[in-house]
């Protein structure tokens, strides 16, 4: 079964951090019509993505994890061609989060918005399918979420439509802990070159013996 | 008897042709991965002298020593970090590894193709974060019986081959477990030993339940039971270190010649600058016996286990050590 090793930084109230590193094999995402699965090998954390040239839509999304100190929840970005549906897109999950829990009592109050700098659109989270139908509930009453899955919550017309090159930053607040989560991703057509010029690879030769303060 | 030693390092793979006197690594040229590459674990083949398996944090690597080079052995771990490696002694062609986080892959067909075991062991640990396994073994009397130890999250065994697992942690002071030895006795019962930062711990029904084992302070200073190893001659003579913490700046070396209900110190030839972290062992010739600490000391003991002869050479941060006969 195919895996993506999350790398979270879980961000604490009093700002320390906590880094576990979970395994992750399934990734499903709920919107307001539907519920679909998204191969796990689309997602990614970084921060510079290649897109088809034309339009490209990123649409933002909560992202809770399961991980064994307690769901996290962090955002991500689903980046796709226009007209592509959400099932196709490239999911990038930014590495910072808070625990669920820490935030639970706030879910109205938040909000992800998304802005290439001269358009924004923002999601509140409650406008999304609800906790009880993204989670499960651990024995002692949290929301949780299962061993290896990332569900993600979105909204459809909560959507950019925008062309590479495109800078685009998301960010999760208010929490009412004087605090907020910020991802930017870089959206790079595929088809430009940023170096001009490619020169052909070169070839280094270093000592052709053996050398003892090698071995 | 000619023999090979290994030590897995953060800086490679180093192989010992001089009975662990002098040591070397591959040539980055032709080597199969670089020389800095973080190795994590080692496991010689029973039947194939020269043949070595190495766990680093980019993926499995097979030596051979036709090929004189580490070839790279696809697998679903090549972004994990393989923190052990085990072949079943009875089926050789079976492989199954430990990773961080905390997850057992098994091959049945020599590292052809993988499947990811259904181990629900800690996702996540307060104190180490992500959870990684430690130890694993094939039970020496149950033929499809799989144990492995997990930091921190206790015992593990699955009667099934790795499909399933228990966790079996009743009475274990601290689920900060790092290995398990097995004492089969001939009248049919077993005794299990099974390390912990929290000391030694003992089991007479097969890991249902465990119970501290108290060791006098003079022989063991601290809790931080580390490795622990039953000489190859299943004599009973039993091998385990004890270290102030990990990584540690202080550490002893212990033997029990009573299959672990007394213990003395073993005689090494200068103190050790930190946690012993791992024995190599061989049936070839149970006296031979190698330990390292993490700190990169190599020590050799040809009695058994008693007496302890450091080596020269040191290594920087070392993590398994392995020895095995070279090829007739």
């Amino acid at each position: 079964m195919p895996h993506f090793l999350f790398r979270p930084h879980v961000v604490r109230a009093d700002e320390s951090v906590s880094s576990p590193d979970p395994l992750l094999d399934r990734v499903v995402l709920n919107t307001d019509a539907d519920r679909v699965f998204i191969p796990i090998q689309r997602v990614t954390t970084a921060t510079e993505l290649q897109v088809p040239g034309g339009t490209i839509e990123v649409t933002p999304a909560a992202a809770l994890i399961g991980c064994g100190g307690g769901a996290l929840l962090g955002m991500a970005m689903l980046v796709r061609e226009a007209a592509a549906s959400l099932q196709s897109a490239d999911v990038v999950l930014a590495r910072r989060c808070w625990r669920m829990r820490n935030v639970m009592d706030r879910w109205s109050e938040l909000s992800i918005s998304l802005t290439d700098g001269d358009q924004t659109v923002a999601q509140p989270l409650a406008d999304g399918a609800s906790v009880d139908r993204l989670t499960v509930r651990s024995p002692d009453g949290e929301p949780a979420v299962a061993r290896g899955v990332a569900v993600l919550s979105a909204t459809r017309d909560t959507t950019l439509s925008l062309n590479a090159p495109a800078a685009v930053t998301m960010t999760l607040n208010p929490a009412g802990l004087g605090q907020s989560l910020s991802f930017a991703c870089d959206l790079l057509p595929v088809d430009e070159d940023p170096w001009e010029e490619r020169p052909l690879p070169r070839y280094a030769v270093g000592p052709v013996e053996d050398v003892e303060h090698y071995l | 008897m000619q023999y090979s030693a290994y030590t897995a390092t953060m800086q490679s793979v180093w192989f010992s042709h001089s009975e662990g006197q002098s040591w070397s690594r591959l040539l980055t040229p032709l080597g199969g991965f670089y020389n800095e590459a973080r190795c994590w674990s080692l496991a010689t083949h029973p039947e194939r002298p020269g043949e070595l398996l190495a766990g680093t944090d980019q993926g499995l690597y097979r030596y051979r020593t036709e090929s004189g080079r580490f070839d790279h052995v696809p697998s679903p771990m090549d972004d994990l970090q393989i923190l052990k490696i085990e072949r079943d002694p009875r089926r050789p062609e079976t492989i199954v590894c430990g990773t961080r986080p905390a997850e057992i892959f098994i091959s049945e067909d020599d590292g052809a193709t993988w499947r990811r075991s259904q181990l629900n062991a800690a996702a996540e640990c307060w104190f180490i974060n992500t959870t990684r396994v430690t130890s694993i073994h094939f039970d020496p009397r149950e033929e499809d019986t799989i144990w492995i130890t997990i930091e921190i999250d206790g015992v593990f065994r699955s009667t099934d081959r790795g499909r399933t697992w228990e966790r079996l942690i009743d009475g274990l002071l601290d689920c900060d477990t790092h290995d398990v030895v097995f004492l089969d006795h001939s009248d049919g019962s077993r005794s299990i030993l099974c390390s912990t930062e929290a000391g030694l711990h003992r089991s007479e029904d097969n890991g249902e339940s465990w119970t501290p084992v108290s060791v006098p302070e003079a022989i063991a200073p601290w809790p931080y039971w580390r490795s622990i190893k039953q000489r190859a001659d299943n004599s009973g003579v039993i091998l385990a270190s004890v270290g102030d913490k990990p990584s540690g700046e202080a550490g002893v070396c212990l033997i029990s010649e009573d299959q672990g209900q007394t213990w003395v110190q073993a005689e090494l030839s200068e103190p050790v600058n930190s946690t012993i972290w791992s024995f190599a062992i061989n049936p070839a010739d149970p006296m031979l016996i190698f330990f390292i600490t993490i700190f990169g000391q190599i020590y050799r003991s040809e009695d058994g286990g008693k007496r302890w002869q450091k080596m020269n050479r040191e290594l920087g941060e070392i993590r398994e050590v392995a020895w095995a006969p070279n090829a007739a």
